[in-house]
């Protein structure tokens, strides 16, 4: 949560392309990836509670995982 | 600066032997007693904004001089504070510690500054108002902060440009197949820095630099005038030229790299070495106005920091653990819904 407000006043309030606006927004992925591994959790056990079969609704989550993961990949290359 | 008797004469009102100060509303000397207004142009204001050649491979040929004036040293911080004509503070502008007087500072001749133009009182409001907007910042930091006063002060600053012709290596991902491959590159590219903004003082952060210097304007640069310090403290310049090209290495190098990447507009760029032949290397020695509100918060000692020529604002702030435990969780929630939501649609 604190580099996430950090970002935001980074893009905010420094000027662009200055050292100090490229050393605060360096790592937002950080709040990208913890926001997609608590959504992807949560779908898990969504899945499961509706249909109370984990291991079927792991197995349905392998595809959604691998979106994420190059999702994941895409946003740590551009960070 | 240079000269106390001298710095006196001019800051004493030819009306009524009052005291002068600089008034940034007015952008002259105002008598304190009688407020006459003293213009501090010259016809050679526009020299201000010359620069000077620096060759890395010959002796500088600007060096330190001791002078005499009424400088603060600060036992808490170890900054040096100049003053002309009334002494406002007996606290350190920097931390607010206690300061010891001297007669004397040995430190380089500045050639140019820019007046304040933001007077003192929109300054407080600017401090107060970005403390106000501040994101999960504890409760009672308004109430701490709207004690503290600003106070105005000429930072040392360098301004230096420089060309670099750069010849870079680097490694990027591609895609291919539903494979990552990795490939090597090179490539040689022309930057061009212009009047690149560093801090002469260990007590202006690069961070803050940033914040609150957007836009310099050379043209708003001033020939040096004690009457334009009147009512300020200043700090002296103590940086050699290769002192202050060492500081903005780091930044400088930040930079490079960053352009390197642009140069490159390719996704996954890693490993990057590059060398730079520099050249080209010009500098000015300046004095910029802040206006710096400082404030304690749980021991902490913290500055906000005000632009004299814009009022952009910039600073340290403490953060209220609880309120970032609670906005995690109200984040975490949202994403935790969304995504039992999708889960129980039996969605992708």
């Amino acid at each position: 949560m604190r580099k996430l407000i950090t970002v935001y006043e980074a893009k905010h309030e420094l000027k662009h392309g200055s050292a100090g606006w490229l050393r605060s927004i360096r790592g937002w992925s950080m709040v990208a990836f913890w926001l997609m591994t608590t959504w992807f959790a949560a779908t898990i056990i969504g899945d499961w509670a509706v249909n109370g079969d984990l291991g079927a609704a792991i197995d349905r989550g392998w595809l959604r995982l691998r979106i994420l993961l190059e999702i994941a990949m895409a946003i740590m290359e551009s960070d | 600066m240079d000269d106390i008797s001298a710095a006196q004469s001019e800051l004493q009102c030819s009306n009524c032997a009052g005291q002068c100060i600089y008034d940034p509303a007015q952008q002259a000397l105002v008598c304190t007693s009688c407020a006459t207004r003293y213009g501090l142009e010259t016809e050679h204001d526009d020299r201000a904004a010359q620069e000077f050649d620096f060759d890395p491979d010959t002796p500088e040929d600007d060096s330190p001089v001791l002078a005499e004036t009424r400088v603060h040293h600060c036992e808490t911080c170890g900054g040096d504070v100049v003053f002309v004509g009334q002494t406002l503070s007996e606290r350190c502008a920097y931390c607010d510690g206690p300061v010891v007087l001297a007669t004397s500072d040995t430190g380089y001749q500045t050639k140019a500054l820019i007046p304040f133009r933001v007077p003192e009182h929109d300054a407080q409001v600017a401090a107060l108002d970005w403390v106000a907007k501040r994101w999960a910042a504890p409760s009672d930091l308004n109430a701490v902060v709207a004690k503290a006063r600003v106070a105005g002060l000429y930072v040392p600053f360098w301004t230096f440009d420089s060309e670099e012709a750069v010849n870079y290596w680097a490694k990027y991902k591609i895609r291919r197949n539903k494979r990552t491959v990795v490939r090597k590159t090179s490539g040689a590219l022309r930057i061009t820095f212009d009047d690149l903004l560093v801090p002469a003082s260990p007590h202006i952060t690069p961070l803050i630099r940033d914040g609150i210097l957007h836009d310099f304007e050379p043209r708003r640069l001033r020939p040096y005038r004690p009457g334009y310090l009147a009512g300020f403290g200043a700090e002296r310049h103590h940086q050699s030229v290769a002192e202050g090209l060492a500081a903005n290495a780091e930044d400088k190098d930040l930079l490079i790299r960053n352009r390197i990447k642009g140069h490159l507009g390719k996704s996954g760029v890693h490993d990057v070495r590059y060398i730079t032949d520099t050249s080209g290397v010009r500098y000015r020695r300046i004095l910029l106005p802040v206006w710096i509100l400082h404030y304690q918060y749980k021991g902490a000692a913290m500055k906000v920091v005000v632009c004299g020529m814009q009022g952009r604002t910039y600073g340290e702030r403490p953060f209220s653990w609880a309120k970032l435990t609670g906005y995690a969780a109200v984040l975490s929630g949202l994403t935790i819904a969304f995504g039992l939501a999708w889960g129980a649609g039996g969605l992708l």
